[in-house]
């Protein structure tokens, strides 16, 4: 035992042990090191010392307080005192412990299980204890996995511990965090790298997609900046919302749309009831919670990071060409004797006709063979920047990060672009201060096309206009659906595109305050103030010469603003303590929520000139009737928590949370939420040990609670009265009419949900895995239940009726190879969810080609089923239905003879039956390669796209496949035979509407490398890689549209209406990220 | 560390905030039920809103030429529909069996009902208010009861014994009411038409408000229809319709245009001719009817291309009009040809629905034309065939035979004034003269006679086969199904249900 020279001199009255170190280090220069789990720290110590050496000091020091110590080099260790008795009698084991690398660990904790008996490991990881041969040691540091291991008859132990990839991870919570093994509830995480990598991700959404088992993220459009629908374990809700709600850094209620992926460190999803019940209120759709990222303590760094894509068009719909299409045309002409095709017949006049003899030749075959899907889509060029500065000292730390973004969509002229500006900045004020404050602002703009949708917008008419029209004919002026007679008349797709205009775009900002207090070392009160405001608008103009938008108008111009804003406050108060095995964490507080929202909106029509665009709207001569709205909507909320564990072996969780909305009725504003939870880990239990080589953790969990929504809208339960405008004799007046009944009893739905989950680690967790099983029930169903509308009401909103959803969600993780160049790590997860309507008073309620039943899934399709066509030898069965030979042939399911609604049943589900998705990581020295697949197997898609051009020929181009219509010599077929729609056609959702959705994308490509170290520091450059990424290179399906991943409508109850939805590209991407 | 007081309390300043306060709503932007009422304005308001329920049938559009309205000429039989139709629209068109899921059924029951709500809230209201000298309300009461007779009398004829409803729904348990008698709601739609005729309300009021001839108008064609069926109350109703109608016909303030064309006219609405119109403005409250009817397919004759098609006459009514007849002369109340819209070309196509041409909405793209709803040749016309079944199928009488013959002597001015007239030659005139109003299919289940276009008589509607229609009329096709919707919320309109009185 070397002995010090220095002296020590201590004078303290109940202070904690802790400071007595710090002050003895700085005397001395030696550094404690103990484990927190043997040596308690925090007791509170009365001690002279003067001017003794190190070892008397410390022998006066620990005298009676269990702990003893060993001074090695200039550390001092300690652990707890051994039993003198047991020492005589018990073989000494000694033996070293090591860090997954390799090297030493220093102070790593050795305990015998079921005794007192302890130590902890030198400088150089050694360590000796006595035990007996049935005895189990336990190894043990922080942020690597316990081991526990029989003594049996050796007596040199050598120990590695694994650092812990999973389960030690840190955890957020809401008001607060957890480890990971800590966890009774069901939370899934990603962290920030993997929510960055697909490069093309420009919101937080996005990058969440296939990453967490459970969360279904469908990317439903390729507009650049297009919303991600999101559903946490199904849709519980009917009227009220589905989304999840959003907490940044604690700040309740944010909105994702604002927060750039480049600024979050992780993202942590609370699936279960028990995990979301301390948000009570808002959590039945889950909760996203998002940490920013904070500065780091040390170097200041800056980091800049780029990514320059290139996209095009995933794949074309297989359409017919010039000729195929006047194939078409000529046999639905012909399906009247003797009606001649337009462009065949020689008695159409120039009148009739004007543009023939430009389109044919003379013996009626095209001139051109546009492909209108090449006019109206690019190659789009898009650049990321984002550039981070961060730095800090032990007291002061900060993150600043501006990026930028500039988006192009694959649709001509669309595009969106970002600027974002970010900083973080972490402060302890005073010893028992803390603040943290950070700001987020920035703006964006999307000049985008229409949306989907059966209006006859770009996208629809990209896929309809008829290929043997030109973009623009020789004399410069672009052609029109309607210059070929008797078509529908539709404004050329280019010229759309490049004229009108439709942008939304949005300024925003979020700031957030926390302070925290620390009374004690175990009492903290938190208390946080956020806010955040939200300036959106959508600006349209479509100038006076274009068809059915705005000729007959002169042009349209209209400007939409809309402004929400709300603050927040939070105050809590949390205590933790540990004493022995026993560990308790509690928090309660309180919060209050405000929002408000305005709108305005102004337009115009009759421009002379279609220079001013929407920018002066006083050009136009004829004012559309302006208007505005506002409401606001209040909680206010108190909760509280409780986690106990034992041993970290049994886990107990329990909340409460009281929530009071505005917007529920005044009989009853608040609502109650508890929770419950539990978990057991027997991997850390003495018997385990022979196992814990095999299995590291294993953890069985359970969790039941209730959470609530309330998201109806404001003034929901109020006897409203609406304005409504009347004329007399041409001049306008304002009346009002009876809106709503009021319903002062209307109350919280409420989402009760069981979770019963699995952790296990094998192999010192090379292989992670997740599994959990849910059963949610939403009840008291914010419903819009339907009114006879003989009672002057044709709906009032009520809290009737119930959903369920159940589910089950399997992750895994595994590191396959790994040696010292290279490594190889997969994630995958799958899920499933199934919904059922159990209770909707009955009613039965009709979603875009879907039905909502009960008995029946979210999502059904409803609609007839589709036999094919009548052939010529059932005429007589034909005629009863009204039809001749060629005409579709439907099932009569409720045989009464004739086609009506009592025939239509559900055909289909827009939802998967399971997703899945997997990753996999391959790194070899700085290169590293990964792949993502993406899975959805079971969803059906309802193609309107195609039944609408198959359905309706002549007024539009169609697929190829209506070549195969009906004809005498092709009967059988699911084609009607080709006529024009006057001769009648039938437009109905059917099972030929429906199509397979299942699908296998290889999502993500990408091959990287990192420059290594050594040469990086000769140029001062800490860190340097480049890449490239390939994102939706292969699809695999049978879905005839662009991709089944896909709705035009609301994606909660219409997920898989593909109407004209905009096309997805496929993306190629190189990125370089710097670091010095 | 005793500062930290001085920083946390403020920190917490929201934990003494009030909470009741704080969750109160306190809507800015809409009013309430409870805080209306309060001055003459709001008074006014609530009646202009009963008002707008008047078009609720008339502006429903669910796509291109598409509308509920349509529904019941359709059901006629002597009409088609020229643009591709529904599933929905096809049942009137072919008189297939009427679906109760058929959206349109609904929409023409809704479009009743929600309007009814509004004016038995404003009664009620104005029955309390003492914001108003007796005088005032009382007109105002006139006008509302008079809308409320309008919708009841719509629903009766349509669905026949329908739930009768006076007072506002105030409760949400308290939504569902049984249905009644027609001979109940009749007694209704007679009180609140009596009401209206006693309340002050003068000949003339401001345009678009109920006034005395709407009022004694729609009461003559209430009574003649409890005289014929379903009420089958005879006689006696017959010569209360006939006095009725005289009183309007009597009034002189709604003599007949003297050409088909000044109908249209837009310096004409709400004179003369027509007792009552809905009222319509070109930007905000537009008029579909030129638009739906426009040639199809499409010739492109007036400004907006692409809407037209909803309906045209069946070729053979159009060919039963007499020879020489005014009515069926090119753009009186048809046409076959026009020059197309911005040339000088002209475009030629078979019979198409003139009545509503809109000469401004031709070049602007925009109609603001008044919606037809009653007009003189009709009660004229009630009147001549009022006093033809009191007198037992043919009348000599004067009056009856001068009023018929204002209407006839329109359509063909040489033809001399008859001596008598019989119930045959009324009911074909009616035909001919409001054909494409919405009007015909009432006259069919009232008189249960059909006029056969091509042999030109009035025939017994059970058992005709209209010129469109796929089979002839049987007794279940004369009362719309109550709608699935509401069978389906509504325990008391369930199938099988009892009525009570």
């Amino acid at each position: 035992m070397a002995q010090s020279d220095k002296l020590v001199t201590v004078n303290v009255q109940n202070e904690s042990l802790l400071s007595v170190f710090t002050t003895i280090e700085t005397q001395t220069g030696y550094k404690f090191a103990y484990n927190l789990e043997s040596v308690n720290v925090y007791q509170k110590v009365t001690v002279q010392i003067k001017n003794k050496d190190l070892n008397a000091a410390l022998a006066l020091l620990f005298k009676g307080k269990g702990i003893n110590f060993t001074i090695k080099e200039k550390n001092i260790l300690l652990a707890k005192t051994t039993d003198a008795k047991d020492q005589k009698t018990q073989p000494e084991i000694s033996g070293t412990v090591y860090d997954n690398e390799g090297e030493p660990l220093i102070a790593a904790t050795v305990t015998v299980v079921g005794s007192n008996v302890g130590t902890v490991t030198d400088v150089n990881g050694k360590y000796s204890i006595t035990a007996d041969p049935s005895a189990t040691l336990r190894f043990s540091f922080v942020g690597t996995q316990t081991q526990l291991l029989k003594v049996g008859n050796k007596t040199q132990i050598d120990v590695r511990l694994m650092s812990s990839i999973n389960i030690d991870e840190v955890v957020v919570i809401g008001y607060g965090t957890s480890s990971r093994k800590g966890l009774s509830t069901a939370v899934g995480s990603i962290k920030s790298d993997a929510l960055l990598a697909r490069p093309t991700s420009i919101n937080v959404l996005q990058g969440l997609a296939g990453q967490i088992a459970g969360v279904n993220v469908m990317s439903n459009s390729g507009k650049p900046g297009a919303d991600a629908a999101i559903k946490i374990r199904g849709t519980s809700s009917l009227n009220s919302s589905n989304d999840p709600l959003y907490v940044v850094d604690g700040m309740v209620g944010a909105d994702p749309l604002t927060i750039d992926p480049n600024i979050v460190e992780s993202i942590d999803v609370l699936k279960d009831a028990a995990s979301c019940a301390i948000y009570g209120a808002r959590g039945s759709n889950g909760v996203i919670i998002m940490t920013t990222k904070k500065g780091k303590i040390g170097n200041s760094e800056v980091q800049y990071q780029t990514t320059t894509s290139i996209a095009s068009l995933a794949n074309k719909l297989d359409l017919a060409n010039s000729t195929e299409l006047l194939e078409v045309f000529k046999r639905a002409y012909e399906y009247v004797p003797g009606r001649i095709a337009p462009h065949l017949d020689p008695t159409m006049t120039s009148l009739d006709f004007p543009r023939k003899a430009e389109l044919f030749n003379a013996d009626g075959t095209p001139i051109y063979n546009t492909d209108w899907q090449d006019e109206c889509t690019r190659t789009a060029i898009s650049t990321h920047h984002s550039l981070s500065f961060t730095g800090g000292t032990k007291d002061f730390s900060a993150l600043a990060n501006i990026s930028y973004k500039d988006d192009q969509g694959i649709m001509l002229n669309s595009n969106r672009k970002q600027l974002n500006a970010f900083i973080n900045l972490d402060w302890n004020v005073k010893k028992w201060l803390n603040i943290q404050t950070s700001i987020n602002a920035g703006s964006n703009e999307a000049h985008g096309v229409d949306g989907g949708g059966i209006t006859l917008t770009e996208t629809r008419i990209m896929l309809e206009a008829l290929p043997f029209l030109p973009v623009k004919y020789a004399d410069g002026t672009y052609s029109r659906k309607g210059d070929y007679p008797d078509t529908e008349e539709a404004e050329n797709p280019v010229k759309m595109l490049k004229e009108k205009m439709n942008t939304t775009g949005r300024q925003y900002a979020l700031g957030n305050f926390i302070g925290t207090i620390k009374f004690s070392d175990n009492l903290k009160l938190v208390t946080s103030w956020g806010a955040q405001t939200n300036a959106q608008y959508y600006f349209y103009w479509s100038g006076n010469d274009i068809y059915d938008s705005s000729e007959t108008q002169k042009g349209v111009a209209t400007r939409e603003h809309w402004n929400y804003a709300n603050w927040s406050n939070e105050d809590y108060l949390s205590f933790s303590k540990k004493m022995g095995e026993n560990s308790l964490d509690l928090v309660g507080g309180a919060s209050w929520y405000y929002s408000v929202n305005t709108s305005t909106t102004a337009g115009s029509e009759g421009y002379f000139d279609n220079f001013y665009k929407y920018y002066n709207l006083s050009v136009g001569t004829v004012t559309e009737t302006p208007q505005s709205s506002f409401t606001e909507s209040s909680m206010n909320s108190y909760f509280a928590r409780g986690n106990y564990n034992y041993g970290e072996r049994y886990y107990f969780g329990a909340s409460f949370r009281v929530d009071g909305s505005s917007k529920v009725g005044k009989n009853n504003k608040y609502g109650y939420f508890p929770s419950f939870s539990a978990a057991w880990r027997p991997s850390n239990e003495e018997f385990f040990s022979g196992l814990s080589g095999v299995i590291n953790n294993l953890k069985f969990r359970g969790s039941y609670g209730a959470v609530g929504n309330s998201e109806i809208g404001d003034y929901q339960t109020l006897d409203k009265m609406a304005s409504q405008q009347t004329v007399f004799n041409k001049t306008i007046v304002t009346g009002v009419i009876l809106e709503s009944l009021k319903n002062d009893n209307l109350k919280w739905e409420r989402s009760t949900q069981t979770d019963i989950g699995l952790d296990l680690g094998l192999f010192n967790s090379r292989i992670d895995v997740t599994f959990d099983l849910y059963n949610k029930v939403t009840t008291d169903l914010l419903y819009s239940k339907k009114l006879p509308s003989s009672s002057g009401y044709t709906e009032a909103m009520d809290n009737i009726g119930s959903l369920r959803n159940q589910g089950l969600e399997f992750s895994i993780r595994t590191l396959n190879i790994k040696t010292s160049n290279f490594s190889w790590r997969t994630s995958y997860n799958i899920s499933m969810n199934r919904s059922k309507v159990l209770n909707i008073n009955g009613d039965t309620q009709y979603t875009w080609a879907g039905i909502i039943q009960e008995g029946s899934p979210l999502n059904s399709f409803y609609g007839y089923v589709r036999l094919g066509t009548w052939g010529t030898d059932e005429a007589e069965a034909a005629a009863v239905y009204g039809k001749i030979p060629g005409d579709l042939k439907f099932e009569d399911r409720n045989n009464n003879k004739q086609k009506d609604s009592g025939d239509r049943t559900i055909i289909g589900n827009g939802m998967p039956k399971f997703e899945t998705n997997m990753t996999n990581y391959l790194m070899y020295k700085g290169f590293t390669f990964s792949f993502e697949l993406e899975c959805m197997y079971g969803n059906s898609v309802m193609n309107y796209t195609r039944s609408i051009m198959e359905n309706r020929v002549t007024y539009s181009n169609c697929y190829k496949t209506s070549l195969d219509a009906w004809t005498p010599d092709n009967q059988n077929t699911m084609i009607t035979a080709l006529k024009l729609p006057l001769d009648g056609y039938e437009n109905d959702a059917d099972t030929r509407s429906v199509e397979d959705g299942s699908f296998l994308r290889v999502r993500n490509i990408s091959l990287s490398y990192s420059f290594k170290k050594e040469w990086l520091k000769q140029i001062k450059i800490n860190e340097l890689s480049l890449g490239v990424n390939a994102e939706n290179m292969f699809l695999f399906t049978k879905y005839s549209g662009y991709d089944p991943e896909v709705t035009t409508f609301d994606a909660s109850f219409n997920q898989g209406v593909d109407m004209y939805q905009y096309p997805k590209p496929k993306t190629i991407s190189f990125n370089l990220g710097l670091k010095f | 560390m005793k500062y930290k007081i001085l920083v946390v309390l403020p920190m917490c300043a929201m934990l003494f905030a009030s909470c009741q306060d704080f969750l109160q709503e306190n809507p800015r932007s809409v009013i309430t039920t409870g805080n209306y009422y309060q001055t003459q304005e709001q008074i006014d308001a609530a009646v202009y809103g009963a008002y707008s329920g008047l078009d609720d049938i008339y502006v429903g559009a669910y796509g291109v030429a598409t509308s509920p309205l349509f529904a019941i000429d359709y059901q006629t039989g002597y009409a088609t529909r020229p643009r591709d139709a529904a599933f929905a629209e096809n049942q009137f068109l072919f008189l297939e069996t009427l679906d109760p899921a058929n959206e349109y059924i609904n929409d023409w029951w809704t479009s009743a009902y929600i309007p009814i709500e509004n004016c038995n809230s404003v009664i009620a209201n104005l029955n309390k208010t003492k914001l108003l000298e007796d005088a005032a309300k009382n007109r105002l009461l006139g006008e509302m009861h008079f809308l409320r007779a309008h919708f009841y009398f719509q629903l009766v004829r349509l669905f026949g014994e329908v739930p009768l409803k006076t007072a506002p729904t105030t409760n949400l348990n308290e939504v569902f009411f049984p249905k009644s008698s027609q001979d109940s709601i009749y007694s209704q739609i007679v009180a609140d038409l009596k009401f209206a005729e006693t309340s002050g309300l003068v000949w003339e009021d401001l345009p678009g408000r109920a006034n005395l001839g709407a009022v004694k108008s729609l009461l003559a064609k209430v009574y003649i229809t409890m005289a014929g069926y379903p009420l089958q109350k005879g006689t006696a109703y017959y010569q209360l319709a006939y006095t009725k109608a005289n009183e309007v016909i009597d009034s002189n303030k709604y003599p007949l245009f003297a050409k088909y064309s000044d109908l249209r006219k837009a310096t004409n609405e709400n004179t003369k001719e027509h007792i009552f119109q809905i009222q319509r403005e070109s930007e905000n409250f537009a008029n579909l009817l030129h638009f739906c009817y426009l040639p199809y397919p499409e010739k492109k004759v007036s400004i907006q291309k692409g809407v037209g098609g909803a309906m045209k006459p069946s070729k053979s009514f159009y060919d039963s009009y007499e020879a020489g007849d005014q009515r069926v002369a090119e753009k009186n109340y048809y046409y076959t040809s026009s020059v197309q819209y911005g040339k000088t070309t002209v475009a030629t196509f078979d019979p198409f629905i003139y009545k509503y041409w809109d000469a401004d909405a031709e070049v602007s793209g925009k109609s603001g034309a008044n919606i037809w709803c009653i007009r003189s040749a009709d009660i004229m016309l009630l009147a001549a065939e009022a006093k033809a079944y009191v007198d037992g199928g043919t009348t000599t009488d004067t009056k009856a035979i001068n009023a018929y013959y204002l209407v006839r002597n329109r359509a063909k001015p040489n033809e001399a004034k008859p001596t008598s007239i019989t119930l045959d030659q009324v009911q074909k005139e009616r035909y001919w003269e409001l054909c494409y109003e919405f009007q015909t299919w009432y006259d069919m289940i009232r008189t249960r006679r059909a006029f056969d276009v091509v042999k030109g008589i009035m025939v017994d509607l059970i058992g005709y086969t209209a010129p469109e229609h796929k089979r002839a009329f049987i007794e279940a096709d004369l009362l719309f199904p109550i709608p699935l919707e509401e069978q389906q919320t509504n325990p008391f309109l369930a199938v099988d249900t009892t009525t009570v009185n």
